[in-house]
């Protein structure tokens, strides 16, 4: 607390009031003293002279009737009176006695009137005339007027003290709630309602105003918390309102930016228009505003009149608008087109406005164009025919599509391929397509079940191609073919294979046992009778014996051709080996030669050298040894026999030709059974009829085939097929 | 080796077969009498004894595969069993030509041909002398 803050209440209370007192007190003692002083003086002065004539009465006495003693007792009597210097009785000018006694008569004589009061008295007795002169010294009077004075000054000073701190008090009694309340309203007119002030519990007029004045505070601070909280709330209402603004803001510029969408106003009064950045941008312009004649410079001719239409309906009508124009862009001279939206707009000063959008569709135009050109391929086609942009949503399907699942075009458009799917598509197959075409890879055979728009469950295979435009995908071509059918059909195959097989096997093992044992009793019978010609010779001339001993050896021959077949069909999985053709010709030409040359045969084997085809070793002798041992057995009387065996390369085959100029054969009858099992077509002795029927089954167990060709009494020529090593 | 001196040991259960093959053989020189089992249980505890003791007593063994009780593949896997050094050449005969019974036998170091029926003395001894 400040002490010495005179303006405040408190010390303009009691300072006036201390003033006044000091004043009054200070001019009450000095004033006081001086006369108190004079009045004194003479009362001094008086009682001097009283006591002189006193003194002087009794030495009178004293002398007049010789008592002596009485001037004794006369001077005893002044000396009660110590407030004089002396007091001496002078008798013929000499000093009869004095108090106190060593007073000469120098001192008397050269008196000192300034500082001291004299006082004389004479008396006159019978015998003696004298005087009594007492005398004070004036400081010694004010000594003893100081002395009546000073509890008069101590009183003073005590009542002023007293005065002060009661002043004091008082003032500080009555500032208090005047301070309390000067604070208090200096808060209220700081507005600080809240601030914690003592209250004052006296109940006089100012308490009770004070009491009035906190209350007053109170509600008042009461009133503030609510403003403040109301104002608050305001602000946060505020803060939030322009935030969500800023965010609603920034995100439809950011979408539009990402859009591309521009966004312009029309003001018909003006005849301007503004336009947003990304508008600016799409336009190829640098400018934010443009007149009406600057937007016809890079509108096409063609849609000048009609935007301006759809602007005028718009103000007039209030409709919105909508077109597609194509614009020259004024930066790069290129040509875009642009969808243009058009809203009314009118603002609270009731100004008439329109509002419009603009987007780039440049390359939504042109994959429009070309999902239209493919789709004029794509229309007629019996296959299923989608094209998707490369999110894999559906843009276009052709009419195939809808007949077989149902979707209309128009139902179909914007969904994806995942609407066909259902729980008994094989997920690891679209996990597998999504995979390809994700790396941009097309596909092709993969076959998957759909479902249509009735529920109706089909399979598909499935062809689809990327579209590429400049390494991006843009999207995809999928020709779908209906294989449900083809699948029935296929597992109804599959079925009658597995039977076929099961049923093959069965025979196999059945062509194995029946040549097994068949063989052992032909192997019997045929060791038996050769036993029996070798014990008895005699029996050659037996018909009977004879024709037995033919059959059993007919009979162990087609038995052992039986076997042999039996194991061709079930050699599926041969190893080839690479083997020179023109060698095995050779060897084939020097087996038969001894026996056959007599016939005048003539055999040309012109296979180059080093000319090798993949053969099981045994099988490839077999066939020539065939090709060549017919050619022989089937010559014509009419000329000369020649046999020609020459080779040619083709990619996958090495094509072994034997050509002779024989009988040949009537392939229009016979060509189906050329190569079936006991076929003959010649009345030849030694015709068996095995023989191309094995060489069929062997080359093509070598993965070859043979073909011929022939003409009766020409001669014929057989192609054998092998496989070589680059094939 | 002469024909003369082959011991063969014939395990076969055709009587028929069993008899031409005699013939056959002894009228090819082979003057020894064959062996002669019906079935693979039989040849096999017959001849254990002899093939422990005195092994080069028999010089080849001619061995059918369908047989009744063992078959040819179970006197071949007992045999196998026994360990038993200096083994006479076994030729596998059969009037199958199942190429998976050839596959077969194969893999039995002791059969040293597998051939179809009849199996004929030339071709005997040609398979004896090569191996």
């Amino acid at each position: 607390m400040k002490i010495f803050v005179f303006n405040r209440i408190f010390y303009k209370i009691w300072i006036p009031f201390t003033a006044i007192l000091v004043t009054t007190i200070g001019l009450f003692i000095f004033y006081y003293p001086s006369n108190q002083k004079a009045v004194l003086s003479n009362y001094k002065e008086n009682e001097f002279k009283e006591l002189a004539k006193t003194v002087a009465l009794g030495i009178e006495i004293s002398l007049n009737s010789e008592d002596y003693s009485g001037v004794k007792k006369t001077i005893d009597f002044v000396s009660t009176k110590q407030d004089f210097d002396y007091c001496v009785v002078i008798v013929e000018d000499s000093v009869l006695t004095s108090f106190p006694s060593n007073i000469n008569i120098q001192k008397i004589q050269n008196k000192d009137t300034l500082n001291n009061i004299y006082s004389t008295s004479f008396f006159e007795t019978n015998s003696l005339k004298g005087r009594v002169e007492i005398c004070a010294s004036k400081s010694k009077i004010e000594e003893t007027i100081n002395q009546l004075n000073r509890p008069f000054f101590w009183a003073s000073i005590f009542i002023l003290i007293i005065g002060i701190v009661v002043f004091y008090l008082f003032a500080l009694k009555i500032s208090k709630p005047i301070n309390q309340l000067i604070k208090v309203t200096d808060a209220l007119k700081d507005g600080k309602y809240d601030q914690k002030e003592a209250p004052i519990f006296s109940k006089d007029e100012i308490g009770q105003l004070s009491d009035s004045i906190f209350e007053l505070k109170d509600n008042l601070a009461q009133e503030k918390q609510i403003n403040l909280e109301l104002t608050e709330g305001l602000e946060n209402l505020v803060f939030q309102k322009t935030e969500q603004l800023q965010i609603a803001s920034s995100r439809l510029i950011s979408a539009q930016t990402i859009a591309k969408i521009g966004y312009f106003d029309y003001l018909p009064n003006q005849q301007l228009f503004k336009i947003s950045e990304t508008a600016s941008q799409i336009i190829g312009s640098k400018v934010l505003s443009m007149s009406e004649d600057e937007c016809k410079t890079f509108i096409c001719h063609d849609f000048i009149e009609p935007f301006y239409q759809m602007i005028g309906k718009t103000l007039e009508e209030g409709q919105s608008g909508q077109l597609d124009m194509k614009i020259k862009r004024k930066t790069d001279s290129t040509e875009r087109w642009l969808s243009v939206i058009t809203e009314r707009n009118i603002s609270p000063t009731g100004e008439i406005t329109s509002t419009g959008t603009i987007q780039d569709i440049t390359d939504r135009k042109k994959s429009d164009e070309e999902i239209k050109r493919l789709s004029l391929v794509a229309t007629h086609t019996s296959n299923c025919v989608i094209i998707t942009d490369q999110h894999k949503t559906i843009r276009w399907v052709n009419d195939s599509f809808s007949k077989l699942t149902g979707y209309s075009r128009e139902e179909i458009i914007g969904q994806k391929p995942s609407i066909f799917q259902f729980e008994k598509t094989d997920k690891n197959t679209i996990a597998e397509i999504n995979a390809t075409l994700a790396l941009g890879r097309p596909i092709s055979g993969i076959q998957i079940l759909n479902k249509g728009k009735f529920g109706n469950e089909y399979w598909l295979d499935l062809n689809i191609v990327p579209i590429f435009d400049e390494d991006q995908i843009t999207g995809f071509i999928a020709v779908e073919t209906d294989v449900t059918e083809k699948r029935k059909v296929q597992e109804e195959q599959q079925l009658l294979l597995g039977l076929t097989q099961s049923q093959n096997q069965r025979l196999q093992n059945f062509a194995y046992i029946v040549s097994h044992n068949l063989r052992s009793h032909s192997g019997n019978i045929k060791a038996l009778m050769d036993m029996i010609f070798h014990d008895k010779p005699e029996l050659e001339d037996y018909q009977l014996a004879k024709m037995m001993r033919h059959s059993s050896d007919n009979l162990f021959e087609t038995i052992d051709h039986l076997a042999e077949v039996a194991l061709l069909i079930n050699n599926k999985e041969k190893h080839l080996e690479k083997i020179g053709l023109r060698e095995v010709v050779q060897k084939a030409i020097r087996s038969v030669s001894v026996s056959e040359l007599n016939h005048h045969v003539t055999i040309n084997n012109l296979i180059p050298d080093h000319w090798e085809v993949l053969a099981v070793p045994a099988y490839l002798d077999s066939i020539v040894l065939n090709l060549l041992t017919n050619a022989i057995k089937y010559r014509s009387d009419k000329r000369p026999a020649n046999i020609t065996f020459s080779a040619v390369k083709s990619k996958n085959f090495m094509t072994l030709l034997v050509q002779d100029n024989g009988l040949g054969i009537d392939l229009e009858r016979h060509r189906k059974k050329l190569f079936g099992m006991y076929k003959t077509f010649h009345k030849h002795p030694d015709s068996r009829g095995i023989g191309l029927f094995m060489t069929k089954n062997q080359i093509e167990a070598m993965g070859g085939f043979i073909d011929v060709e022939s003409k009766v009494d020409e001669g014929s020529i057989f192609y054998v097929n092998f496989k070589h090593e680059s094939s | 080796m002469k024909a003369a001196d082959i011991q063969i040991c014939l395990i076969d259960d055709d009587p028929i077969y069993t008899f031409t093959t005699q013939i056959r053989f002894k009228n090819a020189g082979f003057e020894k009498k064959l062996l002669e089992f019906q079935n693979g249980e039989n040849a096999f505890y017959e001849l254990l004894p002899i093939l422990q003791s005195q092994p080069s007593s028999i010089n080849v063994i001619f061995l059918d595969i369908n047989m009744p009780i063992w078959d040819g593949w179970d006197f071949l896997d007992e045999l196998q069993k026994m360990n038993i050094d200096h083994l006479p050449p076994i030729i596998m005969v059969s009037s199958s030509n199942n190429p998976d019974d050839k596959e077969r036998s194969s893999h039995y170091p002791m059969v040293v041909a597998f051939e179809e029926k009849p199996l004929l003395p030339e071709r005997a001894l040609e398979i004896l002398q090569n191996c």
